[in-house]
């Protein structure tokens, strides 16, 4: 099956579906607004991206979160929050500075490389269960030898589906 | 029984057969939209700072804000728990009671039950180590800003732990007592309550009518602790004890919200045979629709990290005009008559790219007026700021919300002049003194009738529009603040917790 997913929304107007209006395919591009296949188009549109950011931190003063010199994972707290269903990742985007991340999951874990120097580092994790599960969250982070890793900040989100995720 | 299945996009084509299975089909997809795409946000504490909480009234911790997009039945609050402590009870003792509500700014925040046995959990110590413990908050179908509140209430020891007598006022508005035990540090449950047995000259006592005072739960370092009073108590003598308390200890905080149940008809009414009627139709897009242009991501801020200079934890100075720096930095922006290096940095957080149709962002933050050395009505400016990540440099600033006539607590410190006991500030204050950061976001009940101290918290909101930040992510957004008049005065005032959402676009969120 053809999958449309469009990456912005199609703007449906409730008016042009309202008693006498003809409701039309909208096979022709110029009518999907108006038509069925609009109304499925903007439904996969909100279930591929209404995706929410499940927490993130910084420091208002830009002072590094947490440092680390241990050459083996110190992780952070936990959270545990409810995912989506058919979310098939989570993503940690960190400001990172000389170390590596574990992106430690109930479901899972994914480490990163390694970040020379100061950067952002993306960690996406692949779920083992994408039925919509309430799960912990944290990540850990560790050094090579005798260096100082710090982190400044963090965000993880449920990432976007694509149309390959789709049931 | 929801869930998603994908309609081909040629399952109609023109001049194809109408199907009732197609329209049933949409409309339990657009069902399962809202079921599993739903409003929430998380906090993880930073490492070596998971907050210790402890009470010996009820005190609302929070707010805890989300934005909440559509019409909402509850909030669930999902609380990691990392360890239950009572120093010197055994392990299954009731510890530390907890209850959640929620308040929407400008409103009341709704309290909890008045007796311990009707909140929503009882920790016991050494068996909920290491637990979920999961609350049901209703809101009533409200939408926008919400403040979800954690309250809790500790047990305390029926034995107490030291006492003696005093009569050494040695800090302004408040009491020294030396001499006090410490706990060992193998107990590693440091908070204690504090009971003050004095005489409560005025206030509608009578002298000599001795009546005990409990007091919130402290860090101890040293022998030598500090309290600030409520103004009702005479200077004279005074007995104090100490006793071991409940004490709960977190790791996260994660909200998630349940919309109520759109104007929508049931599957039956799309069932072959049935009528076919406009609302069947056009009353699903509405309901898509709002999904689609409301839903937006929500960035939690807890200002409880204490990043800040060490010997600044709990205050968050807002630097009025030509102010005496005090160590923080904001960025200049030309072109606004060259003052706004001004601004002070409250909150910050990290957004890693742009949700779609986003239109900026509106935050919101809660800010307690404590003292300020002449003014009595303060005007507020805040804004919010966008900064490379790494590179810390400014991308662009939004518009300036002003706010006018902000008013202060009039108690300041002075508690001996105050008109009333104001916990809250009196739990900030004495925190202050022992430069610990627990209590900030600590709102406290007053007395037995549970009016709130919340009443005394503001909240604001400001918006910085999506111009400018397109190509710049990853970035830090930071909301910050600029108080005047009053020159080379300070403002005392206490951050309480901030928060920031996706604006879509053609919504206007700003107003509260």
């Amino acid at each position: 099956m053809a999958i449309e997913l469009p990456t912005t929304s199609l703007q449906l107007d409730r008016r042009d579906f309202r008693a006498g209006q003809a409701i039309r395919s909208g096979v022709d591009a110029a009518d999907r607004h108006l038509g069925f296949r609009g109304i499925s188009a903007e439904c996969n549109h909100a279930y591929a991206y209404l995706t929410q950011t499940l927490c993130a931190m910084r420091r208002f003063n830009d002072e590094a979160l947490d440092t680390v010199t241990d050459t083996s994972y110190v992780y952070g707290p936990k959270m545990e929050i409810e995912v989506g269903e058919h979310i098939d990742k989570l993503r940690l985007v960190i400001d990172l500075e000389d170390g590596y991340v574990d992106f430690d999951t109930e479901h899972g874990n994914t480490v990163s490389l390694k970040q020379l120097g100061r950067g952002v580092t993306t960690v996406t994790h692949d779920l083992t269960d994408n039925t919509g599960p309430i799960m912990w969250l944290r990540f850990g982070i560790k050094v090579d030898v005798a260096e100082t890793c710090n982190i400044y900040g963090w965000v993880i989100q449920e990432v976007e589906m694509v149309a390959g995720d789709f049931p | 029984m929801s869930d998603y299945a994908y309609l081909d996009q040629n399952a109609i084509l023109d001049d194809s057969p109408w199907s009732s299975g197609l329209w049933r089909r949409q409309r339990t997809n657009i069902e399962h939209v809202r079921l599993e795409r739903f409003a929430k946000g998380g906090h993880i504490f930073q490492r070596n700072e998971q907050p210790r909480l402890c009470s010996v009234h009820p005190v609302a911790w929070g707010p805890f804000w989300l934005m909440l997009p559509e019409p909402t039945a509850t909030v669930t609050m999902r609380l990691y728990v990392n360890s239950v402590d009572y120093d010197g009870e055994a392990d299954s003792t009731e510890a530390i009671d907890l209850h959640a509500t929620s308040g929407f700014p400008g409103r009341t925040v709704t309290p909890p039950p008045l007796g311990p046995a009707d909140w929503d959990v009882t920790l016991l110590r050494g068996v909920d180590d290491d637990t979920v413990q999961v609350f049901t908050v209703p809101v009533n179908g409200d939408r926008g800003w919400v403040g979800i509140y954690l309250w809790t209430w500790s047990r305390i020891s029926e034995t107490a732990e030291d006492n003696d007598t005093t009569s050494t006022f040695g800090v302004s508005g408040g009491v020294t007592l030396t001499g006090v035990t410490v706990p060992p540090a193998s107990a590693n449950y440091p908070e204690r309550a504090l009971r003050l047995t004095v005489d409560p000259a005025g206030k509608g006592h009578e002298s000599g009518d001795a009546a005990p005072q409990m007091q919130i739960g402290y860090y101890r370092t040293s022998s030598t602790v500090a309290y600030t009073i409520p103004p009702f108590y005479d200077r004279g003598t005074l007995d104090w004890a100490t006793y071991p308390q409940g004490v709960v200890e977190i790791e996260g905080i994660a909200l998630e919200s349940e919309a109520v149940q759109p104007d929508v008809p049931d599957a039956p009414a799309y069932y072959t045979d049935a009528k076919c009627s406009w609302p069947s139709h056009q009353n699903p897009v509405n309901a898509l629709e709002q999904m689609v242009k409301y839903r937006s991501p929500t960035w939690m801020i807890n200002p409880g990290h204490p990043g800040e200079a060490s010997n600044k934890p709990l205050f968050w100075l807002l630097r009025s005009e030509d102010g005496t720096a005090d160590g923080y930095t904001a960025a200049a922006i030309s072109g606004d008559n060259g003052d706004d290096t001004d601004h002070l940095p409250l909150a910050a957080t990290m957004i890693a790219n742009p949700p779609p149709d986003s239109d900026g962002y509106t935050a919101i933050v809660s800010l307690f007026a404590l003292h300020h050395t002449t003014a009595h009505e303060l005007t507020l400016r805040l804004r919010l700021s966008a900064y490379n990540v790494t590179s810390g440099a400014l991308i662009t600033s939004g518009l300036n919300s002003l706010y006018t006539n902000w008013r202060i607590s009039e108690r300041g410190n002075r508690y001996g002049t105050s008109r009333d006991y104001v916990p809250l500030e009196h739990s900030l204050w004495g925190s202050q003194q022992f430069q610990y950061w627990q209590y900030r976001g600590g709102l406290m009940s007053k007395g037995t009738d549970y009016t709130f101290d919340a009443k005394q918290v503001q909240h604001f909101t400001c918006e910085i529009d999506e111009t400018n930040l397109a190509g710049n992510y990853p970035l830090i957004l930071k909301i910050e603040a600029r108080v005047r008049p009053a020159r080379s005065k300070l403002l005392y005032a206490a951050l309480i917790s901030a928060g920031i959402a996706s604006k879509p676009k053609d919504i206007d969120l700003g107003s509260v």
